[in-house]
């Protein structure tokens, strides 16, 4: 985040990495993650291989098995084969919130309208918890406890608005908020962190079919 | 039951002699009938008593004991019991090896999950965007000069417009409102990093919006969905139906071609009427772009087509036969001189015939890219079609092919679109079918020429041709129209009934005819009206005037319009009413002329006339293009395919009874 100061003015000198993981027909998860420039230009594409969990992994990891294998072994794998370094990475689902441990840029998620955070979440998360694994079920991962959903496995967050997206930042280091307000801040006119990830989910849908 | 009993040491069935304390034990007499304690064993020493469940304390138990003298001898008999009873317990200890096996432990190591990955990188860049804009720049910068200094040479150059984009902000409300459209990748493209190219593209509308491109109005999503689908093509058609904007399309598609650098030198073929509405429809959509037009003497064409640094040229379809040897010329390696990077066709089913001079002109551009722009791409029969595939993917189609098969074909190549399913805001298109009775004079007339041209026709046998038909039916038609002895004329009582409501509410109509000389007589017969007229023998200099002041001078109501020369490339939104005097042989052709008038912008409901008489050749016609409809639904809705294709040779003769022979057949 050091170089943000290049930014300033130069809506092309920005990297922004976005990564979602998909169902995969055949059981497991595809990776992608795709590096855009700041006017959404493409400048990388990575996907991975399906990737399917192993039942010993399914019963170890239970609740925690989906921060696990999205944020601590898909995205991973696929930001190392990336050549271009982003200022921020954008993900799409909770679960790979859990990238914030693994990277030293900032991790958001984008927030879909419909499931926008309640203020009450904010900072809650659960290291470990007892909870039945069962892959399809979200409940597993995040439970419900006075009316606050409570997200397992996953570092805390800061909700931080820009433009109309509403991003959860992963606040593993306290001024992580402050740092995407800084560097989102000056593009948010008709920025749409959101589309991003329909490209990813065509181009998983066409590699898939291609094999 | 049994119970299990396991006793360890000395054997309790060892033989002991009988005692005197024994027989005083026993004097009594014990019967019993529970069962007595079974001993089992082996030869060897007695490890095991299996007990009867009777014998044993806690179960009920029957004994019955009595005591009574008998003076009996009684003979004891040494069992030993007495003596088993009294002896003291012996325990003796042993070891049992219970832990022969060792525990095991299952070590479950969880292994992180193997990752494989695939990368695509692609090269647009900060560098290839600075070279974007660098070269949008230098498409005016590199131009300009010489554009100034060939203002002679028809290069049209306007500077672009300063300010903000008027609609960057619509675009943006778009993007916002999610109605978004990608540049899919065509059927042909297979390499996956080529087709993820396309796919991880933003939206067209991002693009746009990116790229500050100014428009005069915000584009209908439609017609982003028409550049959408022509950007990344290398053979298109573009065959929405007329009114739809295909101009404004291939225009913008162009445009952002031209911006990638995708594409440096565009050739644009049009009719020649239609050249100068191309040039003005370019100002409008593209106006940074310029623009030449490919005109004037031989020398001056030969070194047009030689220029390499214009990115847009235009030129007429009339003209490509004669400048063939200029386009097709070859350098000292064989290599073609003038290339094109993209070749679009307007019009172009004026290449449907595929062995004409004019199809043969235009295949032999030396291009990369080739798309077609027709709202009709099948006038005729599916050959229209395989003629225009005969220039954008030579041997895709063949002549064999069935309707539905070409439309399965074909279908990643076309988009057709009709304004009933994208614009719902449209005004409505009324159809009235006005059939009129001849009048006695017209109708005496036609019947007696009808009879002698049958009669005629007959007594030539084999040696009647088709074209020997088609004099025939334009000689009923034109009586159909006027009376040539008399001048009754059935439509026209009609039209002019019609045209006097019309002129009284203040609006304005277009009158179609196939033939200037019924044109002239309608216009005689309306100069009360102050006609305009519109057709083949109107100078071309002219014709934009004409369309000028029809639309901006209310003393003229009335435009007479010929087929062949209004039917296509104009946009008279402002007519509220059309009337087909006379029909034409392709509804095709009929369509383009009522859209003149039905199209984007149009003020209100558009009625069209279309008049017909009763019991005439006129009629029998009318079915033969009802059939012509439904060939080409066929090909691009899927439906159903119908009995009869298209005017074949026995439908012409048929209109007049007559069945082709071998030698009328060959004649023709």
């Amino acid at each position: 985040m050091g170089e943000n100061h290049d930014l300033v003015g130069n809506r092309l000198a920005l990297r922004l990495g976005f990564f979602s993981v998909c169902p995969h027909a055949d059981g497991g998860f595809i990776g992608g993650y795709l590096i855009l420039n700041g006017v959404g230009r493409p400048l990388e594409f990575h996907c991975t291989t399906p990737v399917k969990p192993t039942r010993t992994q399914e019963i170890l990891y239970g609740a925690t098995l989906k921060p696990y294998l999205f944020g601590e072994q898909i995205a991973p794998a696929l930001i190392a084969k990336a050549k271009t370094a982003v200022h921020l990475v954008c993900v799409s689902q909770w679960e790979s919130l859990s990238l914030a441990s693994q990277i030293a840029e900032p991790v958001v998620l984008v927030c879909p309208e419909s499931q926008e955070p309640h203020p009450a979440e904010e900072g809650h998360s659960l290291v470990s918890a007892q909870f039945q694994f069962s892959p399809d079920d979200n409940i597993s991962f995040c439970r419900q406890r006075s009316g606050v959903i409570e997200r397992i496995g996953l570092p805390p967050w800061q909700t931080v608005w820009v433009g109309k997206n509403c991003l959860a930042v992963a606040a593993v280091r306290p001024e992580a908020p402050e740092e995407v307000k800084q560097l989102l801040g000056p593009w948010e006119t008709g920025l749409d962190l959101l589309e991003p990830f329909e490209r990813i989910q065509a181009a998983l849908e066409e590699t898939s079919r291609r094999g | 039951m049994f119970w299990p009993w396991s006793l360890h040491g000395r054997s309790a069935r060892e033989p002991q002699a009988a005692s005197e304390e024994n027989r005083l034990d026993d004097r009594f007499l014990m019967t019993t009938r529970a069962s007595e304690p079974q001993i089992t064993g082996s030869d060897g020493p007695v490890n095991q008593i299996e007990i009867a469940e009777s014998w044993f304390p806690q179960s009920p138990c029957h004994w019955e004991v009595s005591s009574q003298q008998l003076d009996i001898a009684v003979q004891i008999f040494p069992t030993g019991w007495n003596r088993a009873i009294q002896r003291g317990f012996e325990i003796t200890t042993c070891s049992v090896d219970l832990g022969s096996k060792p525990f095991r432990v299952l070590s479950l190591q969880v292994v992180a999950p193997s990752i494989r990955v695939r990368s695509f990188f692609f090269a647009a860049n900060e560098d290839a965007a600075s070279e974007e804009k660098r070269q949008a720049r230098g498409i005016v910068a590199q131009v300009l000069p010489e554009a100034e200094s060939q203002q002679s040479n028809n290069v049209t150059q306007i500077t672009p417009r300063a300010g903000v984009n008027c609609c960057e902000e619509d675009l943006l409300r778009l993007i916002a409102s999610g109605r978004q459209h990608r540049i899919q990748p065509p059927a042909d493209v297979i390499k996956l990093e080529d087709r993820l190219q396309y796919l991880l593209q933003p939206s067209l509308e991002a693009i746009l919006a990116e790229r500050r491109l100014e428009f005069p109005f915000t584009p209908f999503p439609y017609q982003l969905e028409g550049i959408a689908f022509l950007f990344p093509r290398h053979a298109a058609i573009l065959a929405d139906e007329m009114g739809l904007g295909k101009t404004m399309q291939a225009i913008t598609a162009i445009r952002l071609l031209l911006r990638c650098g995708e594409v440096r030198r565009v050739l644009l073929v049009c009719p020649k009427p239609l050249v100068s509405n191309w040039r003005r429809e370019f100002e409008l959509w593209a106006p940074e772009i310029p623009v030449m037009t490919i005109e004037g003497d031989p020398q001056k064409r030969r070194w047009q087509w030689d220029l390499v640094d214009i990115p847009v040229k235009i030129a007429n379809y009339e003209l490509l036969p004669r400048d063939q040897e200029f386009f097709t010329a070859t350098d000292e390696t064989g290599q073609p001189k003038v290339t094109f990077d993209l070749v679009v066709l307007d019009e172009s089913q004026r290449i449907k015939n595929r062995h004409g001079i004019t199809s043969q002109a235009v295949r032999s551009i030396a291009r990369k890219r080739s798309w077609a722009l027709t709202g009709t791409p099948v006038e005729n029969s599916t050959e229209d079609l395989v003629g225009i595939f005969e220039f954008l993917s030579p041997g895709f189609l063949s002549p064999d092919m069935k309707p539905q098969k070409i439309g399965r074909t074909v279908a990643d190549y076309v988009l057709r679109r009709t304004k009933d399913r994208v614009l719902s805001d449209l005004p409505p298109k009324i159809l009235r079918d006005a059939e009129v009775e001849l009048t006695p004079e017209q109708r005496e007339t036609y019947d007696l020429a009808e009879r002698a041209g049958v009669l005629r026709l007959t007594q030539m046998e084999d040696a009647v041709t088709i074209q020997h038909v088609f004099e025939l039916v334009i000689r009923l038609k034109q009586i159909c129209n006027f009376d040539p002895a008399t001048g009754a004329s059935a439509k026209m009582e009609r039209l002019e009934a019609d045209l006097e409501e019309i002129a009284g509410s203040g609006r304005k109509a277009i009158i179609f005819s196939q033939w200037v000389a019924t044109l002239e007589e309608i216009g005689r017969r309306l100069a009360h009206y102050c006609p305009l007229y519109y057709h083949g023998r109107t100078p071309v200099r002219e014709r934009d005037h004409v369309i000028r002041q029809f639309r901006e001078n209310p003393e003229h109501r009335i435009l007479l319009m010929s087929y062949g020369a209004g039917s296509v490339g104009l946009n008279l939104q402002f007519v509220n009413y059309v009337f087909l005097f006379d029909r034409w042989w392709n509804p095709a052709v009929e369509d383009q002329a009522i859209n003149r008038a039905h199209r984007i912008g149009a003020a209100g409901p558009v009625i069209v006339t279309r008049f017909l008489t009763v019991d005439t050749i006129e009629q029998r016609i009318n079915m033969v293009l009802e059939q012509k409809r439904e060939l080409f639904e066929t090909i691009f809705s899927g439906a159903v395919e119908p009995k009869k294709l298209a005017l074949t040779q026995e439908e012409i003769f048929g209109l007049f009874d007559l069945r082709v022979t071998p030698s009328r057949a060959r004649a023709a």
